[in-house]
């Protein structure tokens, strides 16, 4: 058999929108066989924040931070139309009029199909996160690991 | 209604899921079997076909009936991509038009899947699926003129062989077969 093709997202950013789109790309290629990563670094980590308080120990800055970022992928904002949270109500319920999938199911499909989800591990300091805060099955790494399977990507995203 | 071996409902879900479930559902079929996809995702037609393409399964054809898409799938099987013809009557699509055009006496005999044979076949072609062959043996004529084609040659080449087994003596394999015929077709479903 031909050597697997690779897509390789970068999840950059803390948007529900963005990053919904990030996550159908992902389950599609899987789909598609490829193997495929989501690399998920500053904002975009919070995607896979739990969604309960963990009581971890952080300075003063880094509580800051956590309290006012959001805790995980349901409780992210939009990009466009975001109007102090309304707006992530009225598109969750667009998508439950349309049948389509909610971030929190789609992140779940990925793992499932053994999507490999990374935690950038620098950003997870600069933003106070720590591993305790995030679901489980992640990988921790950095830009090493991201460029030695974007070298071989056919697919490569930033979103 | 065309029979299928499996079918998988994926009515009134969105992209990415009827590629996602179509993906997960063929893992289980057997090579060589069908599968009928329901969605009514309208993206679901293109999305369908190019997974196939990619991931080497054969896509037959989608009928649209009530709002629901209809895709056929076929699951890719090994022994097809290795091109191996053992049976040495072989006949070229070619010459087979050829006589057909000149109304000669014969039977064609469509081993591929109900599916397949419905979406477009040699209009005077009898659909036997390769495996319904040995069972229906019984409604062949071992004196008659038997033409196997199937899409590439090779589930006509093993049935050309059972046949020879069973004591036909004029069997001849149509090579390549469906996969490049640009004679006359009919479609039924």
């Amino acid at each position: 058999m031909a050597e697997k093709k690779k897509t390789n997202i970068i999840l950059f950013s803390g948007d529900y929108d963005k990053a919904m789109a990030a996550f159908i790309i992902a389950n599609g290629a899987a789909a598609y066989d490829h193997d495929v990563t989501v690399f998920a670094t500053f904002w975009g980590l919070n995607a896979f924040r739990k969604e309960n308080q963990v009581p971890v120990k952080k300075g003063f800055l880094e509580s800051m931070f956590g309290r006012m970022m959001p805790r995980g992928a349901d409780k992210m904002g939009l990009s466009k139309m975001n109007f102090a949270g309304i707006g992530p109500k009225l598109i969750k319920k667009v998508i439950k009029k349309h049948n389509a999938t909610p971030l929190p199911e789609l992140i779940e499909m990925a793992k499932e199909q053994e999507v490999n989800l990374v935690a950038c591990t620098m950003t997870m300091d600069l933003l106070g996160l720590q591993k305790e805060e995030l679901i489980d099955g992640l990988q921790y790494a950095g830009v090493a690991t991201y460029l030695t399977e974007a070298e071989e990507g056919q697919v490569n995203l930033f979103i | 209604m065309l029979k299928t071996d499996h079918v998988l409902d994926a009515k009134g879900l969105q992209c990415p899921m009827p590629i996602v479930k179509t993906k997960k559902k063929i893992a289980e079929l057997n090579p060589g079997e069908v599968l009928e996809v329901l969605a009514t995702d309208k993206g679901s037609k293109a999305d369908i076909k190019a997974w196939a393409e990619n991931s080497g399964h054969q896509y037959i054809g989608t009928i649209e009936e009530d709002g629901v898409l209809k895709h056929y799938l076929r699951k890719a099987s090994r022994e097809e991509t290795k091109e191996e013809i053992k049976y040495e009557t072989v006949i070229d699509n070619e010459t087979l038009k050829e006589k057909l055009a000149a109304k000669e006496e014969m039977t064609i005999i469509d081993v591929r899947e109900k599916a397949e044979y419905a979406f477009g076949h040699i209009p005077s072609a009898i659909s036997i699926p390769f495996g319904e062959l040995e069972a229906r043996i019984a409604e062949l004529k071992k004196e008659d003129d038997i033409y196997v084609v199937c899409r590439t040659g090779n589930r006509s080449d093993l049935a050309c062989r059972t046949l020879q087994n069973a004591g036909f003596q004029k069997v001849t394999n149509v090579v390549p077969g469906m996969s490049s015929w640009d004679g006359e077709i009919e479609k039924n479903y």
